[in-house]
This record gives C-alpha cells, sequence and structure tokens, in this order.
C-alpha cells in the first residue's frame, strides 16, 4: 500500500475518533427563589429520564433538568411525585425505589433513602416524621425526616397512593388493585400518634386524589377503575364520623376524571376529565361544561396556587417533552413553558 | 474428503468432556486467511440484496446475527447488550418493518412483528441476505425496511465433513457450535448444534445514582440459548429434491435492572424463557427452464415473561406471568421459468395460518394471510436489466391494496462493472396481532402501514492487476411511512395503537470494499458509512426519530501472513435523541460512542485437519457507554476461539 493511502486511512480514523462526544458535566448555578414552580417529570417507565423543571412566573422563565444539571445524575426512572417541607424537596422515584431529599433553594441533593419498593406519595407528619406510600408493598414506609432512615412501616394489607391529613388523623387511598388480589375502593383512616390503622372508609373503585373543604369534609375522587368497572364517582365525606354524605356520580362510564385539586379559600374543587371542570364545594351536582377545554392537548397533571392559576401539565404524546399552561382564575391563558416528558405534578414554593 | 473415524472418536470425546453443544461455525475456514465467499451474484440486479461476506461471519462466526448485522452492514441495530433483546431497522424505519425469512417463511413473531436477532446463531446459516426497501418484495411483503434473508444450501454431492467451534470468553462466557454433514449422491444429512451461555456479570461504571459515580458489576444479565437444526436433503431423481429442515431452540434470559434501578427495595426476579420449533418440508423440480417448488411450514413458539416483585422478607407482592404460544402453519408454492434468454417469469403463492394463545388476549386469536407474488424479470437490452413484482395479500378475507415494485438497472459501459439502478415500491406491513389484540388496549380496526419508497444507487467493480478488488456501492433512498402505529394512553387509562404518524425517511448508504494481495500479505477492507434522517412530521415540527442515529459507521480491516490474520473493526454509532422533541433538555441525547474490535488467529492443518485459533478483544479501549439510555454496556472483554474441522 502507497505512503498516500495509509495517511488516508489513518486520517479517516483519526477523524472518526475525533468524532466522540464526552457526557454532560456543566453545573448551573441557578437558585429557585421563593414564588417559583417545579414541576417532576415523570418520564417513560423504564427509560429513567425522568426530570425536574423550576419555573419563574414573575420572569416566564423555565429551567429543565435541574436535578441532572446540579447533581450530575439522572433523576431517575419515573418520578412520581414531590412534596415541600421546610427547606427541602421531597421526591419519590417510583421504578428507581428512592426518595431524594433536595435544598429547594438550589436542588442539591441533600440524602435519599434507596431500597423502597414502588414509592409514590409523601406526607410529612411533623417535624421529624414523614409516611411514604408504595404502589406494590401493603405497606405505608415511615421515615425519619431528621436522619432520613426508615424508621418502621404500618401494615396497610392494600397498595397505597394519596395521602393527606386534616386534624391529626391521615387518610390515605388504596388506589391501585395492580397485580394484587385485595380490593381498591377504601380509604383507609391511620392514626399518625400510634402509627396504626384506625378505621376504613368504602368510596368508589380507584380513589385517587384527596382534598379537604373548608368545611372540613374530605373529597374523593374514584376514577371507576383501570377497566372502567364502574361509573367514575365524587365523594364527599364527614371527617367527624368518617361517613359519606354524598357521591356524585359521572355520567360516562368511559370518562376518566383526575386530579382533584382546591384553591386557597377551600370553596372550590378542580379536577381533570379530558379539559379542566370546578364546581363549588356546595353544588350537589357535577359541572357539565368546563372550565378549560382540552382542545387536542393531553392533560395529565394540574395544581391550583394560592392565587387561584392554574397550572396544567400536557403530556403530548408521552414521547416528547411535555408543556405546562398557566392559566387565571378565569381559564385564561397567562403562559405556556415547555418541560420534560410527562409532566406529573407541580409544586408552589411558599 | 473421507471421513476419518479416528478424528468422529475424537471430536466425540472432547463434546462429551466439555459437556457443551456444537455446531458448524468454521463452514468456510479455508488455509486463505481471507477465503471470503463472496460472489457477485448480485451485481448489476434490478433489486437492492446483498449478501454478507463469510469473512465478517467468520470473524464474529459464534455470535447472534444481531451482532453481526451491527459491526458489518448499515442497518442499525438496537441492543439492550449481549443476550439480551436485540432488534435491527433499515433506514430509519420501525424493527417490525425488518422481516426475518428463513427458507422463504417469515420468522417474526406475529404477536411483536419483530425478531430478536440475539436467538438466532450466525453459524446455522450457510448465506444471510439484505434486501433494502421494496426489494425485500421479492420475498415478503410488509418488509418496509428491508428483510434478512437466511438461508441454508442444500447438501447433496457435498464432503462429508465434521466440525467444531468452541470459545471461552470473560463474564464467564460460552459458546460451541459443531456441524456433521454426511453426504451422498441420493441422501445428504446437516446436523448443526449451538450453545450460547453466559453469566455476563461484567464490570461497568455506574453514574446514574448518588453519591456520584460507582464501578458496579452487572447483575441478574445471564443467558443460555441451545438447540440444533437438522437439515435431510432426498434427491429422487435427476430433477427433482426433497427437503425437510427442522431448527429448534431453547432460550433463556435473566433480565437485569436499568442503571438507576439497582437500589429497588425488595427483590425483581424478571426473566424470559422462549422455546421455538420450526420445520420446513419442500419438494424441487427443476425441469429444463423451469423450477417449481412446493413447501409446508410449520412454526410452534412459546414465550414466557416473568415479574414478580417481592417485599423486604421476600414474599411476593406482585407478579407478572405472561404465557404465549404461537403456531402458524404455511403452504407455499413457487415457480420460476425462463420464456427466453431475456426474461423471466416468476409466480409464488403463499397461504398462512397464525394462531396465538396468550393470557394477554382475550382469548385465541387466528389470522389467515393468503398472498400471491407475480415477477417479470427482463434484460431489455445489454444496457438494461428490468424487474416488476407485484405483491398481493388477503388477510381474512379482506384484499389489502397491491404492493408493487419496478427497478431498472444500467450499464453504461460496456468493458466496466459500473451499474446504476432506480427502484420504485409501494409496500403495506400488517399490524402484529399484541396491536390488535392485546387485552386491553388492543385495536382490531388499525389499517396496514404503508410505505412509498424509492432509491437510486450506484455499484463498480474493478479488478486490478488480476489480484486487488475494489467494489463501491452507494445508495441514496427516499421513503414515506404512512399510518406509522403508535401506542399512546388513549380515551381508557390504558395505552392503546392507533394508525397516527407519518415519517419520512431519507438517506445515503456508501459501502467500499477492497481485497488482494501483496507480497504474499493478503488484506481486505470495508468501509460502510450510513446517513439516516428519518423524521416524524406533526403539527410541533419534524424531529428525529428516537433511536435512529443520523450517523454511522463500520470498517473492517484484515491482514494475513502465512495462516496467521489479524482483523481491526471500528464501530462508530452517532448520537441518538431519546426524546421526540426537537429541545434536547441535557440528557435527552445519548453521545456518539466507537467501539474498536481486534482478533489475532491463525489458521492451518493438523494431519488431515484444518483448525483456527483466535483471540478476540472487544471494545479494545475499554470505553464506557451506553448503547440504550442507562442500560449498562461490557468493558474490554476477551474471547478465546478454537474451531476444527475434518
Amino acid at each position: 500500500m502507497k505512503k498516500g493511502r495509509i495517511i488516508l486511512v489513518v486520517s479517516l480514523l483519526m477523524s472518526i475518533l475525533a468524532c466522540e462526544k464526552e457526557n454532560h458535566s456543566d453545573t448551573s448555578e441557578n437558585s429557585f427563589d421563593s414564588g417559583g414552580v417545579f414541576i417532576l417529570n415523570e418520564g417513560n417507565y423504564s427509560s429513567a429520564n425522568s426530570s425536574l423543571s423550576y419555573y419563574n412566573p414573575e420572569t416566564d422563565m423555565v429551567d429543565n433538568n435541574v436535578f441532572h444539571k446540579i447533581n450530575n445524575v439522572p433523576l431517575g426512572d419515573v418520578a412520581q411525585s414531590i412534596c415541600l417541607h421546610n427547606e427541602i424537596a421531597l421526591i419519590t422515584v417510583n421504578n428507581s425505589g428512592i426518595l431524594y431529599s433536595i435544598k429547594v433553594e438550589d436542588a442539591q441533593f441533600q440524602n435519599k433513602i434507596n431500597g423502597l419498593i414502588s414509592p409514590r406519595y409523601i406526607l410529612p407528619i411533623n417535624e421529624t416524621k414523614a409516611y411514604v406510600t408504595d404502589f406494590m408493598s401493603h405497606e405505608i414506609i415511615v421515615i425519619n425526616l431528621k436522619t432520613f432512615e426508615i424508621e418502621g412501616s404500618i401494615y396497610v394489607g392494600k397498595t397505597t397512593e394519596n395521602i393527606i391529613m386534616h386534624n391529626g388523623i391521615v387518610y390515605t387511598a388504596n388506589w391501585s388493585a395492580y397485580n394484587q388480589t385485595t380490593s381498591n375502593n377504601t380509604i383507609m383512616v391511620i392514626n399518625p400518634g400510634t402509627n396504626e390503622v384506625i378505621d376504613s372508609i368504602i368510596v368508589g373503585i380507584e380513589p385517587g386524589a384527596m382534598v379537604i373543604d373548608n368545611n372540613n369534609y374530605l373529597w374523593v375522587l374514584c376514577s371507576g377503575g383501570y377497566m372502567n368497572e364502574e361509573r367514575p364517582s365524587l365523594w364527599k365525606i364527614n371527617t367527624s364520623n368518617k361517613k359519606s354524605e354524598e357521591t356524585l356520580l359521572f355520567n360516562d362510564i368511559n370518562s376518566n376524571p383526575t386530579n382533584l385539586c382546591i384553591n386557597y379559600e377551600g370553596d372550590s374543587l378542580y379536577f381533570l376529565d379530558d379539559g379542566v371542570y370546578t364546581m363549588s364545594v356546595n353544588d350537589s351536582h357535577l359541572p357539565q361544561t368546563p372550565l378549560i377545554e382540552s382542545n387536542e392537548k393531553t392533560f395529565y397533571c394540574m395544581s391550583v396556587n394560592t392565587n387561584g392559576d392554574i397550572y396544567l401539565g400536557d403530556a403530548r404524546d408521552y414521547n416528547r417533552n411535555g408543556d405546562v399552561y398557566r392559566y387565571n382564575i378565569n381559564g385564561k391563558i397567562i403562559s405556556k413553558f415547555e418541560v420534560g416528558i410527562i409532566p406529573g405534578d407541580i409544586v408552589f414554593i411558599d | 474428503m473421507r471421513l476419518n473415524k479416528k478424528y468422529i472418536l475424537a471430536i466425540i470425546s472432547i463434546l462429551i468432556n466439555i459437556s457443551i453443544y456444537c455446531q458448524p461455525v468454521y463452514d468456510t475456514i479455508q488455509l486463505s486467511e481471507f477465503e471470503i465467499v463472496s460472489n457477485n451474484k448480485d451485481l448489476g440486479l434490478p433489486l437492492n440484496i446483498t449478501s454478507i461476506d463469510s469473512i465478517y461471519r467468520n470473524d464474529i462466526n459464534l455470535q447472534s446475527v444481531g451482532e453481526l448485522l451491527a459491526l458489518y452492514t448499515p442497518v442499525f441495530v438496537k441492543s439492550y447488550g449481549r443476550g439480551s433483546v436485540s432488534t435491527v431497522s433499515f433506514r430509519g424505519t420501525g424493527s417490525r418493518h425488518t422481516k426475518v425469512v428463513w427458507e422463504g417463511f417469515d420468522i417474526n413473531s406475529p404477536m411483536l412483528g419483530q425478531t430478536d436477532f440475539s436467538t438466532i446463531p450466525i453459524s446455522i446459516f450457510d448465506d444471510i441476505e439484505l434486501s433494502y426497501g421494496g426489494s425485500s418484495l421479492s420475498e415478503i411483503g410488509g418488509a418496509l425496511g428491508g428483510s434478512i434473508n437466511l438461508n441454508t444450501s442444500c447438501n447433496l454431492d457435498t464432503e462429508n465433513q465434521v466440525s467444531i467451534s468452541q470459545s471461552i470468553g470473560s463474564f464467564n462466557t460460552f459458546m460451541t457450535a459443531a456441524e456433521l454433514r454426511i453426504s451422498t449422491n441420493k441422501l445428504g444429512s446437516k446436523t448443526h448444534i449451538i450453545q450460547q451461555s453466559s453469566l455476563n456479570d461484567f464490570t461497568y461504571y455506574n453514574n446514574a445514582i448518588l453519591p456520584y459515580g460507582k464501578t458496579m458489576k452487572q447483575g441478574n444479565a445471564d443467558f443460555k440459548n441451545r438447540g440444533f437444526t437438522q437439515q435431510l436433503d432426498y434427491r429422487i431423481n435427476q430433477n427433482q429434491t426433497i427437503s425437510l429442515i427442522t431448527w429448534n431452540q431453547w432460550n433463556n434470559r435473566d433480565i437485569p435492572a436499568i442503571m438507576t434501578n439497582i437500589e429497588k427495595g425488595g427483590q425483581q426476579n424478571e426473566w424470559q424463557k422462549g422455546f421455538f420449533s420450526r420445520s420446513i418440508a419442500s419438494w424441487d423440480l427443476n425441469s429444463g427452464a423451469t423450477h417449481l417448488s412446493g413447501k409446508v411450514a410449520y412454526f410452534y413458539e412459546d414465550m414466557n415473561y416473568f415479574l414478580q416483585t417481592t417485599d423486604t422478607i421476600g414474599s411476593p407482592i406482585s407478579t407478572i406471568d405472561s404465557k404465549n404460544n404461537v403456531q402458524s402453519l404455511s403452504l407455499s408454492a413457487d415457480i420460476k421459468t425462463s420464456i427466453s434468454s431475456s426474461l423471466q417469469l416468476k409466480g409464488s403463492l403463499k397461504y398462512i395460518n397464525q394462531s396465538v394463545n396468550s393470557n394477554n388476549y382475550y382469548d385465541l386469536k387466528i389470522r389467515n394471510i393468503a398472498s400471491g407474488l407475480l415477477g417479470i424479470e427482463s434484460t431489455l437490452s445489454a444496457k438494461f436489466r428490468s424487474e416488476v413484482l407485484v405483491r398481493v395479500e388477503v388477510v381474512d378475507g379482506k384484499v389489502n391494496p397491491i404492493m408493487p415494485m419496478i427497478g431498472i438497472s444500467f450499464k453504461p459501459l460496456d468493458n466496466s462493472d459500473l451499474f446504476f439502478r432506480v427502484n420504485i415500491s409501494r409496500n403495506y406491513n400488517l399490524p402484529s396481532l399484541n396491536d390488535m389484540y392485546w387485552y386491553p388496549g388492543g385495536n382490531d380496526s388499525l389499517n396496514p402501514e404503508q410505505s412509498i419508497e424509492s432509491e437510486f444507487s450506484m455499484e463498480y467493480v474493478k479488478v486490478i492487476k488480476g489480484n486487488h478488488k475494489l467494489t463501491l456501492r452507494n445508495t441514496l433512498y427516499y421513503a414515506n411511512v404512512s399510518n406509522w402505529i403508535m401506542w399512546q394512553p388513549g380515551d381508557y387509562r390504558y395505552w392503546t395503537p392507533s394508525n397516527i404518524d407519518n415519517v419520512i425517511s431519507k438517506g445515503l448508504e456508501l459501502s467500499f470494499k477492497a481485497s488482494g494481495t501483496v507480497n504474499n500479505i493478503q488484506y481486505n477492507l470495508l468501509l460502510e458509512y450510513a446517513y439516516t434522517k428519518a423524521t416524524k412530521d406533526d403539527i410541533s415540527g419534524s424531529t428525529q426519530l428516537m433511536y435512529v442515529p443520523l450517523n454511522t459507521f463500520n470498517s473492517f480491516a484484515g491482514i494475513g501472513f502465512k495462516g496467521y490474520y489479524l482483523n481491526w473493526g471500528i464501530h462508530l454509532t452517532g448520537k441518538r435523541s431519546t426524546c421526540m422533541s426537537e429541545n434536547k433538555n441535557y440528557s435527552a441525547e445519548l453521545p456518539a460512542y466507537t467501539l474498536h474490535n481486534i482478533s489475532f488467529g491463525k489458521r492451518g492443518t493438523l494431519n488431515k485437519a484444518i483448525f483456527d485459533v483466535k483471540i478476540r478483544v472487544y471494545n479494545i479501549f475499554n470505553k464506557d457507554y451506553q448503547s440504550i439510555l442507562w442500560r449498562a454496556m461490557p468493558r474490554r472483554n476477551f474471547e478465546l476461539c478454537v474451531g476444527l474441522k475434518i
């Protein structure tokens, strides 16, 4: 082979080697101010492409993938929920079995609990204790917020999902029956002082989001089941006697209402059923006309802030980055911004 | 060659002692360092079909066809790691748009619509062909990207021989193949046995968990495949033969967690077990200018996917036990006849009955497909050749639109092997049975996916001074795939497929080969480059499909002298998007990576036996890389291979 040809081949090989790129390693110097918004993006199951976005409503700027940028590792596989507690944000990463704690002000990693089976939602009980619900395990995990270690568990007998506390009593929804033999139409009532289940309330199939209104009623939205076994329903439960006082049935068994929210004043309910619907806590019938129509968008999560602004996560086709739409209390759009794949939870920084 | 009993006994003893199954891998072992079975049967044809040269097959002959295609062809192989699922896509299309055709029959799973290439050993086949785009219509319908054609040759009037090949590699990897060929003028028998097993517990750097960065061992990634093929050929008379071939294989694998999930609680017991038995009986008649054949095929496949999650004390809390059985019975009749020296006709009729019994379906599902092909191949002049194909499919009584293809090749210079080729085709891919019947979510009103494809290619072959051969092959293509099936959450909670996407795929394939001898040193060079722009168009713009690299490059360089040889392969995979957004958020794009593999060996004779001993090093620069997001891949690893043929 002539020299020229050898040089040609070597040059080609060198150029191939030169084509490579190294992994990202840059860091961000962002600070996440009060008044801002964290958007937790689930990502695709088994793809480990969950992410955390931060939105500043004052500047209308969004910063995506902040967890990865600042901590140099991906958030994990299916980030399910985010909960703010004092200066800390707690994030469950469902399919990674991890609970992360990061500082709210800069998203710096603080601590983690691994070895969880399928963590879903977190409820801080006090300064030292929090509960973590689980999609597969029949136990709620009790963690110590100071040491960030598992302190114990509460046997519930069913899987658990959304969790809320009112007047010193904890309510958690038995949402999923996926690969389970147990029923999924109850709310379990727990005494956080003793970490014991003290009661249960029968509701519709697949109870999901729960809110407490200004009259101390617990509202529970039930989707009717994964296979639409029954009509979806909205339950109004008296927290004094744990009895249901009203059940509002949705007309269409094929509808799939989710994301029950309540405004700061506690007098208006919001939920997603393709579009956004709202009703007064005193209404005895379900709204028929949406406040915000979906218009081909795939609204997947919703949160309402203290001003009444409605934030909606649009999962689009579940493969692209999602969008978040911000509407005012009257359903008028204020802004829209791109976030990560499948925005699934939105929290407001006080 | 006369079969020597002593050698047979010796080989059987070895096999018993090491308790392994074997099969014929070194079917092309020769004294020459680069005995290349590379005929030019496809040169200048109107169809774009290429065979993989034996030199590349021999380089990794104990591996799977998936690895072969990844290293030495322009198709893109999406692999979750050795022994794990490996799928193939041509020209930016999906893995279900690549059909795998064994002896004329589709072996893609009717449930998934695709094939796992990690379960197809290279060594079983005498020839592996790639039919690009519309050219695949000569073999099968629905291969919008193209087809991989796996063929075994007739075993009459060939030499008796025994060959075995054994490798021992890093991570407790053992691969074995053995073959016994016995042939007379009347009867031929060919038996292959294979076994591939590995603990696959390689070390990797996990940069997906905190505290940052940890060197870990891959867990739960072991696999074991074993199987055999048996072929019997019988010559009825001078014009007629009958053949029976059966391919049976057991495939077991554990499925590892992704890098972010290795600290999950409880225990994850995730595995997949499969068995298939594929048998074909055929009759062939050669009568003058006419060739007739009739075939009956019966394919049986069991596949069991299992995922059990336990709580912290080991009690199961969630179990998925997916059991699937697929059976298909096929009948086919083919005719090929020469009307004149410049006109050939071919016709084919095929009937397939597929039935699936799965606990993921509501009940037993059956699909009947009848198809017909008519082809005319003509030599229009000394410069022009053409081929016209028309394929039609009737699925459960419903006639799908016809699938036509026209190809023209042009040889502008009489004294030069320079060819230009143009192909235009339309093709339809049926929805898989999972798309239609998965419970819940399946959609039995899906339409077939449609593609309109065109390509323009150039081929040039030049032999210099009698011992240097250069081959250049370049192709430009354009395909528009509509009704692309995609699963998304629908009106209900569960996901459901629909015909929603439109994908435009266009690109360039460049291939350059050179081989020859200089001062008794043999050399062989391959350079393959593919540029693939495959975009999905919708209201939000045009974005490159996920896991379709814009650029891929493969090269192979080998030299041989006095039986010693050294091969060096370089394989570049360009950056790939892991989400469908134009705005790539941070980790949404996997970086490009380049892998280097080398093998060094010696071929020679020992009495009447031909041996081949080589050491192969994979990933010689110890590169940490990801083929799929957060799936661990092995660093540098080694393999020692010994082959013997008598």
